[in-house]
This record gives structure tokens, C-alpha cells and sequence, in this order.
């Protein structure tokens, strides 16, 4: 298909690769979520002008079949580890179909050279309609550093309007060198995460203290938390699905909540008083859930941790629990 | 029922007197409401919630004197002036206090749970108790100086109270019914005069009817366990509880008396859907349950039975259970004294011995 046929046919089935990409990004993002990490993900399909341009480049002899980019994603992680664990998900869920193996820019050809990095897949958006040929689309996983080299060195050195002297494109490829310092650095203080107080149930800590500043419109004491939740160690489930549990429980308990923060939370005029501590800590969330789902169990936990019985007692007024 | 959305709307306090039969006296009454701050609300909320989760379902005597089931229904039904009829309460409740009771203060509030209005009768005696305040004496010199107070109540460790609630929904036309606790006494004697001469209510549920559902509740949750080592020690756990001088049945103590602590959650699960209450005490009345208590039996897979006095299990009878991957290894320490045949041992279609 020679590009006149092939850039009518696109523009009259754009909206095709629209729906695949915004389909692609919805399943990245799930996939992410699947093995717990932030991802920020843009999809898009491909621009008219881009397409014609990029055959013109490429000089495809079939400028409908060689073109695997009509609609594409990028996925921008925090860590070089990150983009390793995120392409492995891909391959391995069931969410998406990989086509071939994954492309990794990263790998060095040239050791006197600095380029852009990243791995590129290629998967299958899911079918919208059973009689629609499949859409394929390219994903592109960066880190955050390569993401940022990319995008400036992508204006500054294929879409100049005039060339840029050569010193100071040599200048721009120099800014890999700060990308790949940056990603080891981030790599290395992330690798320290583990070892810290509280890393075993960050997410949940996380989960929690979003959902009380919504609540109660202040901050709770970290430090106390962490204190608090370390002291219960197996009590507080630790696994990835525990915060989305969380947030449902919360919000069909928002009256309840709010009732409670407002009597006895950081506004009221018993927040100074010991046996109400909680209520002015994130935590305060993950107790009445516990104390709820698990009553015997978290009590227990509570009693053998050595934690203020008080506290528990004060919270369990919120929940059918007997803590006495 | 749960308390957790328990709200008070008004507060009325009166002192009730400690009186003596040659020298009654009459209570202090308030001539107006108390006020509540946010604090004091949310202090009382907080101690009403923790109290009544416990407490006990009470229908009024049809046969009572006691004024009480009408001023509450005057009060739920009819708006009474709660002023008012707080201080016809305290009255009352001065009257039917035997004299031997110590002083404390009668607190009628007006709540609502939820969607429902209710009102709170509460008893709290005055405690004693000191604080301290770092101060500077004669010499200049810091020091703690300690004060005596003769004046406290409804601190957080408290056990001299009796509370009743009562809500506009379970006022019917031919009854009054509501919930009292009294976490000073126990069994079923618990604080006659506040509930039957004061309140003029009975509890609502029959005690050897409550006794009955712990019992087959707890076994039957037993008997659904998979391990014949943790069967065997609950069963036993479950006998003596029912043989002891306890004179209350409590699910959540006996989960956390007996119980491992990963079957706590699922037991009180169990006996809640038996309808047995879970929070509150049950007065233990063995009239339904004696028979099933003089033997404990056991039966194994291939028709063996165990008959054994309960107080014959365990560490400090002669038969003892072990367990190693799912089979029971009972040991019996005894002097066989004598052996009989019995007949044969019907088995049923799954192996298990017929006991019929």
C-alpha cells in the first residue's frame, strides 16, 4: 500500500487506534497496579502529519503494513529496576498480547557513544469489536531521567527548525551521562527503602493518610504510625490489594469517620486528650477496618504489641468490637 | 445492637443520697439541664458507647409498680419535658435504693442512635481518686503536692454504674423493652433493685434458653474443626466452663480464655449466627443442658467411643490428647476395673458410630 492509500485508510479508522490507545493505557495501568509501582502512562494514536513524515524517513515499501506505531504508549517509571520489573509484568500477564520480544535500547553498542534508552514492546490492543482487525501498538518504558533526555533531545536534535552547531549537539548527547547518574542514584537510595521502619507497609500507611487528610484535613505524626503499625507487625496485612480494601471500607464508612474525627480528631476539643491519640493518626483508619473485619485477632495483636489499651478502647467506641 | 452511632442530645443530673432505713433521705435534684460542651459530650458519647455494648435486652413487668416504663414512655412517645421527668426519675430511683447503697449521680440524656431517639438512665457512683501538681514550698523548693478528691466519676477504669437505654422504637403499645448493664455485678441477682424495683423490667430472654444456645453453638463449632488435638481440648475447654462457679457465660470470654487466638474471629462469627450474643453476658442456667454434661463423648473414624467424665481429660485427668498430622493419640492412664460387652457397635453409612 503505497502512502496516499495508506494515510486515507488511517485518517478514516483513526478513532480505531484512538480507542486502542486510551485501552492500551487503561490495561498498562492495571498492570502496574498489579506488582504495586507508580507508573505515569500517555497514549495517543499517531498523527496524520507524523505518519506521512515518518514513511517519507523510513521509505517503507508498504506504508500501511510496516507502519507498528499508529498507536502507541509510554510508560514512565521511577528506577532503572523499575522498567525491568514493569516489561517482565507485561510479558507475563494476561492482561495484554506481546508480540516478539521487547526491544531493549539500553544495552550498549557503542561504548564511545551516549544514546537514548528505554525498551520498546509490542503488544495488541484488546479488540473493541469482534470484526475489528487487531490494532497493534508500541510501548515505550522509560525511566523518569530517560523520559526527560528523550523529549529534550527529541526537539533539540531531530525537530531543530535550524541544525545546532556540533559542540552543542555533542552538549545535549552529554546530558545522557547526567540521565544515567541520575537512574543509578535513584537506584541505589530506592535499594535503601527496604531496610527502613515502616517500608513493609508503606503502601498501606499511604493509602491511609490520603484518605484521613480528606477526613480530617490535617497531617498525623508519621513517626507515630510507624511506631504504632511496626508494633502490630502480621496484624496489619501488608499485600498489595490491602489499600484498595482499605479505601472501599472507608468509603462506605465515611459518615461513621467523619463523626468520629470531628468528636475526637485533630479540630476538636478533645484531641488533646491522651486516651483520643488516634484519632488524630492515620492509623485511626486501618484500626476500625481491622477492628471490624478481624475483632479477636487485632485485639490480640494489640494486647501482645503492649500498645495503650486505652487507645484501642477510645477507637472501638466506632466499631462493634469488645476490646475490655 | 450496636452503639456506635450513639449520639447525646441533653443532659439532666441529679445526686442521689445514701440513706438509711431510720433516716431516709431525698435526692439533690438540678433545677435545670446540664450543658454540654463538645468535650463533655464527646467524653459521655465515648463512655455510654463502651457501656452499652455490653448490655442486656430487658422488657417492663406488666405487673410492676414501679412508675419507670410509663415516664419513659412519656418521655419517647409523648415529648415529656425531660427536666421533668429526670428529676420524677432520681425521685424514684432514691426511693427503691436500699440503704446500704453508696451515693451517686442518676444521669437521664436523651439520645439518638442512628435514625432512632432514645433515653439513657444511668447510675455512676463517685469514686475516689488524687491528682498531683508540681508546686513551690515554704523552702523554695519544687515539689509534688497531692490533693485527695472524694468527687469522681465516670473515670475510664470505672465499674460502679448501671445504665439502661431505651429507644422510641422499642416502645410498642404493650410493652417498654430496652437494655441495662451492670458491670459491678453478676449472674442473674445483678442489681434487682435497679432492674426490677427501679426500672420495673425482667430481662428479656430466658437465661436456661441462652445457656442452651452457648452450649450447642459451641459445640457445634467444635465439632466443625478439623484438628481432633484442638476438638478434644475445646470440648474440654467448653465442659468446664459450663461446670464452673461461674455464674455468667460470656463468647467472647470464652474465646479468649479457651480458644486459640486464630479461632477467636471465627467462633464469635459462629455463635452470632446462632443468635447467641456476643458482647453481653448470659446468666448460666444448666436446666436444659445437665444431661449432656454428667459425660463427654468422643468418637473416632472407625467406631471407637470415648466415654469419659470432663474433669477425666486434660493434664490433670487420666486421659490425655495428642495430635501429629491430622490423628488423635489418646492416652489413658488408668487401673482397668472392669470389662463388659456392650453388644455391637452399629456403624452408619459413613463409618461413624450410631449413637442413636
Amino acid at each position: 500500500m503505497n502512502v496516499d492509500e495508506a494515510l486515507a485508510r488511517y485518517v478514516s479508522e483513526r478513532h480505531h487506534f484512538r480507542d486502542a490507545a486510551n485501552a492500551i493505557k487503561e490495561q498498562l495501568e492495571l498492570v502496574a497496579g498489579d506488582i504495586g509501582i507508580t507508573v505515569v502512562v500517555h497514549a495517543r494514536e499517531k498523527d496524520p502529519a507524523s505518519y506521512r513524515a515518518k514513511v517519507a524517513d523510513r521509505g517503507y515499501s508498504d506504508a500501511w503494513a510496516e507502519m507498528t506505531d499508529k498507536a502507541g504508549a509510554r510508560v514512565i517509571v521511577s528506577g532503572p529496576s523499575e522498567v525491568d520489573s514493569f516489561v517482565s509484568a507485561v510479558q507475563k500477564s494476561e492482561r495484554l498480547r506481546v508480540v516478539g520480544q521487547p526491544e531493549d535500547k539500553r544495552d550498549v553498542i557503542n561504548p564511545e557513544s551516549l544514546s537514548y534508552s528505554g525498551v520498546h514492546l509490542q503488544v495488541i490492543a484488546p479488540a473493541v469489536a469482534e470484526s475489528q482487525e487487531p490494532i497493534e501498538c508500541e510501548v515505550q518504558v522509560r525511566t523518569a531521567a530517560q523520559d526527560a533526555w528523550s523529549v529534550v533531545s527529541h526537539k533539540l536534535l531531530y525537530k531543530p527548525v535550524l541544525e545546532l552547531p556540533k559542540e552543542d549537539q555533542h552538549a545535549v548527547y552529554r546530558l545522557v551521562a547526567l540521565m544515567e547518574l541520575f537512574d543509578q542514584e535513584v537506584e541505589r537510595v530506592s535499594a535503601k527503602l527496604p531496610t527502613l521502619p515502616g517500608y513493609e507497609f508503606r503502601h498501606v500507611l499511604q493509602a491511609a493518610e490520603s484518605e484521613f487528610l480528606a477526613l480530617a484535613h490535617a497531617q498525623s505524626y508519621r513517626s507515630l504510625s510507624v511506631e504504632v503499625l511496626g508494633a502490630l507487625g502480621e496484624a496489619v496485612p501488608r499485600d498489595v490489594n490491602y489499600p484498595t480494601q482499605l479505601r472501599s471500607w472507608v468509603t462506605a464508612n465515611r459518615g461513621l469517620l467523619s463523626d468520629a474525627i470531628q468528636t475526637y480528631g485533630p479540630h476538636s476539643d478533645l484531641q488533646s486528650s491522651y486516651r483520643y491519640t488516634l484519632f488524630s493518626q492515620a492509623e485511626l483508619l486501618i484500626i476500625l477496618e481491622r477492628l471490624t473485619a478481624c475483632p479477636e485477632a487485632f485485639t490480640s495483636a494489640w494486647q501482645e504489641a503492649g500498645l495503650p489499651i486505652d487507645w484501642l478502647r477510645a477507637v472501638a467506641t466506632y466499631s462493634d468490637a469488645d476490646v475490655s | 445492637m450496636s452503639m456506635k452511632l450513639l449520639k447525646v442530645d441533653q443532659l439532666a443530673i441529679h445526686l442521689i443520697q445514701r440513706s438509711t432505713r431510720s433516716n431516709p433521705a431525698q435526692p439533690t435534684l438540678s433545677e435545670a439541664l446540664t450543658e454540654l460542651t463538645d468535650q463533655n459530650r464527646g467524653f459521655l458519647q465515648d463512655r455510654l458507647r463502651e457501656t452499652l455494648k455490653k448490655a442486656r435486652p430487658i422488657i417492663d413487668d406488666s405487673d410492676t409498680s414501679s412508675p419507670v416504663p410509663k415516664l419513659i414512655r412519656g418521655l419517647l412517645e409523648d415529648g415529656d419535658d425531660l427536666l421533668t421527668v429526670s428529676r420524677r426519675l432520681a425521685e424514684e430511683l432514691q426511693s427503691k435504693q436500699a440503704g446500704i447503697s453508696p451515693s451517686g449521680l442518676l444521669l437521664v440524656a436523651e439520645v439518638t442512635l442512628g435514625s432512632d431517639s432514645g433515653v439513657v438512665l444511668a447510675k455512676w457512683e463517685h469514686e475516689r481518686g488524687a491528682r498531683t501538681e508540681q508546686v513551690t514550698n515554704t523552702d523554695g523548693k519544687l515539689v509534688y503536692d497531692m490533693q485527695f478528691l472524694e468527687d469522681l466519676f465516670m473515670t475510664e477504669a470505672s465499674r460502679v454504674y448501671k445504665v439502661a437505654l431505651f429507644l422510641r422504637s422499642e416502645v410498642t403499645t404493650d410493652h417498654v423493652e430496652g437494655r441495662v448493664i451492670d458491670p459491678q455485678s453478676s449472674g442473674m441477682s445483678v442489681a434487682h433493685y435497679f432492674r426490677v424495683n427501679f426500672l420495673g423490667c425482667d430481662y428479656k430472654v430466658r437465661p436456661e434458653l441462652q445457656t442452651e444456645q452457648f452450649h450447642g453453638g459451641a459445640r457445634d463449632f467444635i465439632g466443625s474443626l478439623l484438628s481432633p488435638e484442638k476438638r478434644a481440648r475445646y470440648q474440654v475447654a467448653l465442659m468446664s466452663e459450663m461446670l464452673s462457679n461461674k455464674d455468667d457465660l460470656s463468647v467472647t470470654g470464652f474465646s479468649r480464655e479457651h480458644l486459640d487466638a486464630d479461632d477467636r474471629d471465627a467462633f464469635n462469627r459462629f455463635m452470632a449466627s446462632r443468635s447467641v450474643p456476643l458482647r453481653s453476658t448470659i446468666p448460666k442456667d444448666l436446666t436444659l443442658v445437665r444431661t449432656q454434661l454428667k459425660r463427654m463423648q468422643v468418637d473416632f473414624e472407625h467406631g471407637t467411643i470415648l466415654l469419659t467424665p470432663p474433669d477425666e481429660m486434660g493434664p490433670n485427668g487420666h486421659v490425655e490428647f495428642a495430635e501429629d498430622n491430622g490423628v488423635a493419640y489418646v492416652t489413658i492412664t488408668d487401673k482397668v476395673a472392669s470389662v463388659s460387652g456392650r453388644g455391637s457397635i452399629k456403624l452408619d453409612d459413613d463409618g461413624q458410630a450410631d449413637q442413636t
